[in-house]
């Protein structure tokens, strides 16, 4: 196994993060998901990082 | 209209801090003793990254200060007083129900990603590869369905997803007593000596934001 490094556990701790408070936690207007311009803006953002997670991962097992 | 962070049960404890943009936190009471935290949002509030962090240091905050809190999320307008009473009242016995199951609980996260093993020989066809590829990444999903397994028999409640997203293969939730979190995060160093060819990341504690309002275990 591997330990994740601090830079690797911090980035997904941000992931993880906006991951809760966009996608969980209680709604009172329904199942609403929000269809804002800013939101997809948020997504490309969490999908860099995850690359970039992994890339940090191989770097690491290297 | 409000932006919505969290509901707690009356009687309510702000956290000295402030909301969103600046604003003032306070609290709509609602019948049948839950109350809302709130701040005013007269425009709106977009999920920016500076909005997303504040609403989630807010509900950190009141996680802190009251032994029961349903997290909230970020809808970017929760409508008026009214309609925030109006929301809890529809809901108000699974709200009810789901703050007695995460009284006096935290959120444990769990990520299990994929070594990329770059140093096999290479494949001789393309179909091979894939059935290499695929092998691998059904290895490390049984690997990751057996850590899940040992943290879910600690905690109170579990959530998880077996997915195949570039190198992720699980993501996991768990509900767990603050006073079990210590023993949780040995039991998983204990689990990582048996993973084989994974790197397991655990985040939090967290404000249970993933069992707001889950019926039973999600397993």
């Amino acid at each position: 196994m591997t330990s994740a490094s601090p830079a690797l556990q911090q980035q997904v701790t941000l992931v993880e993060l906006v991951d809760r408070v966009l996608n969980k936690g209680v709604s009172l207007t329904g199942d609403i998901t929000l269809s804002v311009a800013g939101v997809d803006l948020v997504y490309v953002g969490l999908r860099l990082l995850l690359a970039s997670a992994s890339t940090l991962d191989r770097l690491d097992a290297e | 209209m409000v932006h919505l962070y969290a509901l707690v049960r009356h009687p309510a404890a702000l956290p000295d801090m402030r909301g969103i943009e600046d604003a003032t936190l306070r609290t709509v009471p609602v019948d049948g003793g839950v109350e809302a935290v709130v701040s005013d949002t007269p425009n709106g509030a977009a999920p920016t990254e500076n909005a997303i962090v504040a609403h989630a240091r807010v509900v950190e905050a009141v996680a802190e200060t009251n032994s029961a809190v349903l997290p909230a999320r970020f809808t970017g307008d929760a409508g008026s007083d009214d309609d925030v009473r109006a929301g809890v009242a529809r809901r108000r016995e699974q709200i009810g129900a789901a703050l007695d199951r995460v009284e006096g609980c935290v959120e444990l996260g769990l990520r299990v990603l994929r070594h990329q093993r770059a140093a096999d020989a290479p494949a001789s066809s393309g179909r091979e590869y894939m059935q290499r590829r695929l092998e691998q990444v059904e290895q490390a999903q049984a690997v990751a369905r057996d850590v899940h397994g040992a943290l879910a028999g600690l905690a109170r409640e579990s959530t998880s997803q077996v997915v195949a997203r570039g190198e992720l293969v699980l993501t996991a939730a768990y509900l767990l007593p603050k006073s079990a979190v210590d023993e949780f995060r040995s039991t998983l160093q204990a689990a990582e000596a048996d993973a084989k060819d994974v790197t397991l990341v655990l985040t939090g504690p967290w404000p249970p934001y993933s069992f707001t309002l889950i019926e039973g275990s999600g397993g």
